[in-house]
């Protein structure tokens, strides 16, 4: 918990959150927002089924290809914020302190590379979806390319994310804070 | 030279079991290994929704592709599955739709447009209301019931007699039926005894044909590794596509007999279609050919009436062709789709980049 | 270097990675993007980094899993477990060693409304452990059980690690969900037992302790005790009876456990707000190694890798206990460094084809595969369930104590795990009732 804090960029001497804060946390806030539209449409689904045997059309679709994708990707730049990915520290914890170093630089760099990679691959994933109109068939066509484009903007938030941790490692900023154990309290609810 | 052939079923399935993995390893040995197929099963290289884009980006070499996951994709090939609503024969569907894929101007285009070289179709055996009720004569009956439908013009169908489309996973429909979640299912008779295996949960069978789903591509192939193999070798490629899409067809329908037998055998009602259900499906078939030029137009296809008429009189070739030959005679068959479809392909050039 | 190298290479070097704290979805992703480009094309890795995290994630199967994880989220923060404990001691008051036996019931319970171990032990060691260690129990067997007993959360339905077990072998989650019952309550079982047992043998590990409430406290206990059961019905009842999917269940859960808490006026808008940000985030953790997961099956299945590891482990033997017992030892092994979710997608690509082979029951094998990924929870020197229950404690014990505390369950678990392998029935019983 008081890791997260500790890394998470606050703009010095201002009330004001960081950009970066600030937009992680409206994100993955729409993410949340979105697993109650979630939870409340299928409940509305369930009951019309049973009690009106009118099901909600498009359900299925609507939970697969929006919820689903909205509340997956958009989280991912608070996620890294917070550094809440699951990582195996045992054998970091032994490293000496100049291979810690290297171990941070070397993951925070492929991080950024690979949320790179998705982001461009993402963006034409959903360029082309949008293009062609894309849409599923179920008991009716519903179109679905709309959320595709969580996907770009998921990584790449997530990538900005890593950069500025990658900087703040490289200029000192945050070192220490990311040489340092992961604190286990720092909510592991994962399993 | 090895080539990823990725199939979403599970090895067991009758397409796969009979068609596609014999398909494979007869290419195999006949090339000498220069085309040497590797089946990927169970959806283990790519899932079923991504065979096209798979295909195109060459993540699998070969793939078979159920079409009505990319509707935006291959419209055309998305508005005809309706015409099996005229021709319920699977044999016929099957063959007509593979002649449409590798012979026609836009039934090949398509694909080509959407990257990848069409090989062959399938189709599956024809649809019948499978329930958890005895009672389904009459539209009376059937009216308000949950059904469960793959889509498309089935969906249209139970809509129009007042029953109710429920939209759930396939892998969700057992446990939905056996729960009352849903009343019904339109679906192929294997579905008796495998996949969802409704034979335990079912009491009623209507004897109504709803028709094969036919549009979906048994064989589809990246341009890049198509171009790789020597004109020798597809020619070899095409001969026992001629053979594969007969014995997979064989294999399907066989299993299909066998569900319908067992579900006998096991007491299930065998429910005669009642003169207002015949109505109604009669007058849902007459205005098919109107509901897909409409659809054809919405998804922007030119000459969609066109398309419906070529597709047509193709099903129509094969009703005669297939009229009075024994449907276990695979070697007949074989040479028919020979002689009409594949033998009218150039190796040299088919599907080759240029 | 033909393929097989590259797969076996490509496991190393994900191995590798994680081990120098490269996230472990982040790792896999890596991984099968150059792999899958060395053995094919960089084209094919390309494409199979364009259709997977889309693909993979737009799926109602998978839904399920951020419902459960919302609905787990708002009943600890609702208080729904606060008279359970409570309700626990005054049932099992008469037993030696009562406040473990009763941490060991209040977890099985709390877990059929959590879909993870890690929050049941969160869950239970702020409420049971300060009440062990201000009645003189030994420190390792009050931590040890809440850490043992949170393994429960994921054996017991709903569990996340059974849904994406499900996703990924073509198994109904539902039957599955089913299955994880009587083994969960015959865990539950067992580490009683072994607690009274060690209690009988040395009562010094936990001194009889009166249950000094008041008749006021009594009431108060059994008002709060209703929320819990009312949940496990809704959600368990639904799924045992067919009404509902898993996805259903999860959403009725979680709406259900909304309503309580508004019931209980321990709802706020902060509550609400924390619970949706924490769900949010959990769901994009979850996720992003399930698509790193779902890409290294595809490499895994190119590389032929699982194919000869599969002929490997039969031309050892071909009988099925001998294949259960190496690989248990693999996700014991693996169990002591990785995290189980972790673990199990790592695994399943490569021993999928053999369970195939050997004709394998998958719901069995499932809940076998969840008992040894929980035990992985416990055992040193990466145990998740550890660390969590100490860092709830802060100074008060030292992480040696709690996995010394922990071994004893990790024994019991051993047996129970035998029983589970020799018993098949155990595991598919109640399942078969759903027929
Ligand atoms: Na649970
Ligand atoms: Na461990």
């Amino acid at each position: 918990m008081n890791q997260s804090e500790a890394v998470a960029p606050r703009t010095l001497g201002s009330e004001k959150p960081h950009p970066l804060d600030r937009m992680s946390r409206v994100l993955a806030t729409i993410g949340g927002i979105v697993l109650i539209f979630m939870m409340l449409h299928i409940m509305l689904d369930v009951f019309m089924k049973y009690v009106f045997s009118a099901p909600v059309q498009g359900t299925l679709e609507i939970v697969s290809y929006y919820y689903m994708v909205i509340a997956v990707f958009l989280p991912l730049a608070l996620v890294e914020l917070k550094r809440e990915q699951i990582v195996v520290d045992v054998f970091f914890n032994m490293f000496p302190r100049s291979l810690k170093l290297a171990s941070v630089i070397f993951s925070l760099v492929l991080s950024v590379a690979i949320y790179a990679a998705l982001t461009y691959r993402s963006t034409y994933d959903a360029l082309h979806a949008q293009s062609i109109g894309e849409m599923a068939m179920g008991s009716a066509m519903t179109i679905v390319w709309p959320s595709r484009w969580a996907l770009p903007v998921g990584f790449a938030s997530a990538g900005l994310v890593c950069l500025w941790h990658l900087i703040g490692v490289l200029n000192g900023r945050n070192r220490n804070v990311w040489l340092e154990a992961y604190d286990a309290s720092a909510e592991y609810v994962v399993e | 030279d090895n080539f990823s052939y990725s199939i979403y079923l599970s090895p067991t399935e009758p397409l796969a079991a009979y068609g596609y993995i014999p398909w494979a390893k007869a290419i195999t040995e006949r090339t000498g290994g220069k085309v040497k197929i590797e089946t990927y099963l169970g959806g283990s290289l790519l899932p079923a929704r991504d065979n096209l884009t798979g295909t195109r980006d060459g993540v699998a070499d070969i793939a078979m592709h159920p079409i009505t996951y990319t509707p935006s994709e291959l419209p055309i090939w998305n508005i005809i599955p309706d015409v099996a609503f005229k021709f319920p024969d699977p044999f016929v569907t099957a063959f007509a739709s593979t002649e449409y894929g590798l012979l026609d101007k836009e039934g090949n285009g398509e694909f080509a447009s959407a990257g990848v070289v069409y090989l062959g179709g399938y189709s599956t055996p024809a649809y019948h209301f499978i329930c958890r009720d005895a009672k389904i004569a009459s539209v009376a009956d059937l009216k308000g019931k949950r059904v469960r439908t793959p889509g498309g013009p089935w969906s249209r169908f139970v809509k129009s007699i007042g029953m109710v489309d429920v939209n759930i996973p396939s892998s969700e429909m057992y446990t939905a039926f056996e729960r009352g979640a849903v009343d019904c299912g339109a679906a192929d008779p294997t579905h008796l005894i495998s996949g969802a295996n409704l034979l335990r949960v079912a009491k009623g069978y209507s004897v109504m044909n709803m028709g094969p789903y036919f549009a979906g591509a048994s064989w589809i192939v990246n341009p890049a590794s198509w171009s790789r193999i020597s004109p020798e070798n597809r020619k070899i490629i095409f001969e026992e596509s001629a053979k594969g899409l007969v014995a997979a067809m064989v294999g399907y329908v066989t299993k299909g007999d066998e569900g319908v037998s067992q579900a006998r055998a096991a007491g299930i009602a065998m429910v005669e279609p009642a003169a207002d259900l015949t109505a109604a499906y009669d007058k849902f078939v007459a205005g098919i050919d109107a509901d897909m030029v409409a659809a054809g137009t919405k998804a922007g296809v030119k000459n969609m009436d066109q398309e419906v008429a070529d597709i047509t009189a193709l099903m129509a070739k094969w009703t005669k062709l297939l009229d009075g030959v024994d449907r276990n005679d695979q070697a007949k068959m074989s040479k028919l789709v020979w002689d009409e479809i594949y033998s009218k392909l150039d190796p040299n050039t088919y599907g080759v980049k240029k | 270097m033909d393929r097989l190298d590259i797969g076996l290479i490509s496991v190393g070097v994900a191995l590798v990675l994680m081990a120098i704290r490269v996230p472990i979805g982040l790792a896999l992703i890596s991984v099968s993007f150059v792999g899958i480009a060395a053995i094919s094309s960089w084209k094919a890795a390309w494409g199979v980094l364009s259709t997977i995290p889309y693909s993979f994630i737009a799926a109602w199967e998978l839904s399920a899993v951020p419902m459960f994880l919302l609905m787990g989220y708002v009943a600890a923060r609702a208080g729904i477990t606060n008279g359970l404990f409570t309700a626990m001691r005054m049932l099992f008051s008469w037993v030696p060693g009562s406040l473990a036996v009763a941490s060991v019931g209040a977890s099985a319970l709390f877990a059929a409304a959590s879909g993870s171990s890690a929050a049941t032990s969160a869950a239970l060691a702020r409420i049971a452990v300060p009440e062990m260690i201000k009645a003189k129990y030994h420190k390792g067997l009050a931590t040890g059980t809440i850490a043992a007993a949170g393994t429960l959360g994921s054996l017991i339905p709903p569990s996340i690690i059974m849904v994406i077990y499900g996703v990924f072998t073509n198994t109904a989650i539902g039957p599955l969900f089913v299955a994880g019952v009587v083994p969960g309550i015959l865990t539950a079982i067992a580490f009683s037992a072994m607690i009274m047992m060690r209690v009988k043998l040395n009562p010094s590990l936990a001194p009889r302790s009166k249950v000094n409430l008041t008749e006021e406290e009594r009431r108060a206990a059994l008002r709060d005790i209703w929320p819990l059961p009312t949940l496990i019905l809704g959600v368990l009842g639904s799924i045992m009876l067919g009404i509902a999917s898993p996805t259903e269940a999860g959403a009725l859960g979680a709406l259900m456990a909304i309503l309580i808490a508004w019931k209980r006026r321990s709802i706020s808008k902060r509550m609400i707000w924390d619970s949706l940000l924490d769900t949010a985030i959990s769901t994009a953790v979850v996720f992003f190694i399930a698509i790193g997961a779902a890409m290294f099956q595809r490499l895994m299945g190119i590389s032929q890798l699982p194919a000869f590891f599969s002929d490997s482990i039969l031309s050892i033997s071909d009988n099925k206990y001998v294949v259960i017992l190496m690989i248990a030892l693999i996700y014991l092994v693996l169990g002591m460094f990785l995290d189980s979710i972790g673990i199990m997608l790592l695994t399943l690509p490569v021993v999928l084809p053999l369970l195939v082979a050997l004709d394998f029951n998958m719901i069995w094998f499932g809940i076998l595969v969840v008992k040894l990924l929980e035990i992985g929870m416990v055992t040193p020197p990466l145990g998740l369930n550890v660390y969590v229950v100490k860092s709830s404690l802060g100074n008060q014990v030292d992480l040696m104590t709690v996995f010394k505390g922990a071994g004893w369950f990790i024994v019991t678990d051993l047996l129970v795990l035998t029983a589970l392998v020799a018993f098949p029935i155990l595991s598919l019983w109640l399942p078969s009732l759903m027929d």
